[in-house]
């Protein structure tokens, strides 16, 4: 049963469509990402889910309740925005309160409750502080409190993490991972950050200029790409041309093919496909090692290696072998 | 390296002392020429005398002066205050187009020289039978550097997503003003207000020539005096130099004892708040 569902929703600004009929559902106590290069309207979809854009066409139900008609103030969600829109003039402890205030919870309860809060996102000690004197990820806590202490019935957040340095982001993606499972809450995390969503989310829908691409479990995103957009901007997939294909394997005209740079073996193995190619450069990308080729048609062939110390001659290589069963076919829109 | 940076602090040295002298000496000067007695024959007044304030303050007019050109600033920064800050924020929140209009206009009263502005006003309204005294309070409204002020300050602060935030956590819009954007405006207001007020007490053009005869503020009186006495005009400039530098502190120190005051009303309500669970806790327990 959906908790949160988008039926059909459309938008557009100055004529030029920014959501184009989209429709989606969230389980309850799901963690759903919005993924997508920036342009492709994920954030103009969460922000209409919040109320602060009006759809033109298009329902939104929560909790079996039609919402689109509602103010924003009125939805019980909550929203951690990017440049996490703290308020500079109120301490933390006001910052989280301020929800918890305007619904006119009584002053012991409000401090019970945000206490508690200020625990779980480790800020007690600076309660006292302004919002100015908090480093960024402290300041990303903070609104994580604020959002969470007046347990909204979904929590919206907005590249919360994009203005954040590496080391910050990975432990607050653990840390919201965490919280969103002990609380049990819904949360919808918009992201262009492709490994962000895979490491947090339990689905993930996959957005590119208004459009849905695709929805399926991290896993099954990245081994089974249904169109040529999610196969390049989920795994760096490589596109093999027909032309390398030809006389090796049934090839459908319509389709387009694609191998993952993992999959792709140095030596010949049973039941591959040959592609020859020119050796260009190594890219070294931490863990792993990018080796990259020329095909004839001089287009790029990417493949990786973990970096392990291991050598491979690869100057003198000519050819490059992918296992047929690994070749993905896709259909060419 | 390190001799690069001494050098480049000598350097700046140097040019704000040249800068200070060239600013504060005429200041200075005016100051010493006010107390002097006779200046003519050596770099200093030959005798130093209070003569010129008594003189200055045993003179009505000049009180009803600063009386006048008092009521004048208040009424117009009051007039501002009550109409600008909400209209800027509206118009800025909500009509972005009107915005950038407002902006040029804002700067008119400095674009078209004063002696055009008042051929203008006169002609407009000397015969609607509206008090010249209003078309020159509506004149001053007028005001770039409140304008301005309040609109930067509304940008610099990314008031629309502190406004998105609020709606999110379930206030609404009167709260929002009252308790996130506004406390946020309090230093663009109060430097503005200090601007506002210290120009319209010492507006010279538009008064003069609208309502001058009637109405002669401290700016006049100065002038009028001037061609009488130089010690006793700048005696009047001494004085005027410091009511601007006291209202500039009084405006400011009013802005922030509604912040200080907050600051105890949090305070004592913290404690207050800390007695209840001690005493609530004392009640509950079994002893």
């Amino acid at each position: 049963m959906s908790y949160l569902r988008l039926e059909n929703l459309s938008l557009s600004f100055d004529n030029k469509p920014v959501l184009n009929d989209i429709s989606l559902s969230v389980k309850k106590g799901e963690l759903v990402t919005l993924l997508g290069p920036s342009g492709c309207g994920k954030s103009t979809l969460l922000r209409t889910i919040a109320g602060l854009e009006i759809p033109e066409a298009g329902t939104i139900y929560l909790d079996n309740v039609e919402i689109q008609e509602k103010a924003s103030r009125e939805r019980n969600i909550g929203m951690v925005f990017q440049q996490y829109a703290l308020f500079p003039t109120m301490t933390v402890y006001d910052n989280v309160a301020f929800g918890l205030n305007v619904k006119k919870v009584n002053r012991k309860q409000v401090r019970a409750k945000v206490e508690k809060i200020l625990e779980l996102v480790e800020l007690t000690e600076f309660s006292d502080r302004y919002v100015p004197q908090l480093s960024g990820g402290q300041q990303q806590r903070v609104a994580l409190a604020r959002a969470l202490v007046v347990e909204p019935k979904l929590l919206l957040l907005d590249e919360p993490l994009s203005a954040l340095d590496a080391r910050i982001r990975k432990q607050l993606q653990l840390e919201i991972r965490l919280i969103q499972k002990e609380l049990g809450i819904t949360m919808i995390f918009v992201t262009h950050d492709q490994e962000e969503a895979m490491r947090i989310s339990d689905r993930i829908y996959v957005l590119s200029e208004g459009e849905l691409k695709q929805v399926s479990s991290p896993k099954e995103l990245y081994s089974q790409p249904k169109s040529q957009f999610v196969a390049e901007f989920i795994g760096d997939y490589n596109q093999i041309q027909l032309t390398d294909l030809i006389g090796k394997i049934e090839l459908n005209q319509c389709n387009k093919y694609f191998a993952r740079p993992e999959i792709i073996s140095f030596q010949q193995i049973p039941d591959s496909i040959g592609v020859s190619v020119v050796y260009e450069q190594e890219i070294i990308l931490g863990n792993t090692i990018r080796y990259q080729f020329k095909t004839k048609e001089q287009k790029l062939l990417f493949v990786d290696r973990l970096n392990n110390g291991e050598n491979f001659s690869v100057e003198t290589i000519e050819k490059l072998f992918i296992p047929e069963c690994e070749l993905l076919a896709i259909k060419d829109l | 390296m390190k001799k690069i940076k001494r050098n480049h602090r000598l350097f700046s040295y140097i040019i704000i002392t040249i800068l200070g002298i060239y600013y504060l000496t005429p200041l200075i000067m005016t100051g010493v020429y006010a107390f002097g007695d006779e200046w003519g024959k050596s770099l200093l007044p030959t005798n130093f005398t209070f003569h010129w304030f008594n003189e200055l303050f045993n003179d009505q007019a000049f009180f009803l002066s600063i009386i006048r050109s008092f009521i004048l600033s208040t009424i117009v920064l009051v007039m501002i205050l009550i109409v600008m800050i909400p209209s800027v924020i509206i118009i800025y929140l909500h009509y972005p187009k009107i915005d950038k209009l407002l902006q040029s206009i804002s700067v008119l009263p400095y674009a078209i020289p004063g002696v055009i502005l008042v051929t203008a006003l006169l002609k407009t309204y000397s015969k609607t039978g509206v008090p010249m005294f209003v078309v020159l309070c509506g004149t001053l409204l007028i005001s770039p550097i409140m304008y301005m002020g309040i609109r930067n300050s509304l940008q610099a602060i990314n008031t629309k997503q502190l406004i998105e935030a609020g709606q999110m956590l379930g206030s609404n819009m009167i709260t929002i003003i009252f308790k996130v954007v506004l406390p946020n405006l309090r230093v663009g207001i109060v430097l503005s207000s200090i601007m506002v007020f210290s120009g319209v007490f010492g507006e010279y053009v538009l008064t003069n020539l609208l309502i001058g005869g009637r109405f002669e503020t401290l700016r006049i009186y100065m002038l009028r005096r001037m061609n009488e006495n130089g010690h006793l005009a700048s005696a009047v400039m001494v004085c005027y130099f410091v009511m601007i530098f006291l209202s500039g502190i009084i405006i400011y120190y009013f802005s922030n004892k509604q912040k200080l005051q907050l600051k105890k009303i949090k305070l004592t309500k913290k404690i207050k708040m800390s007695q209840e669970i001690t005493n609530s806790a004392v009640e509950e327990s079994p002893l």
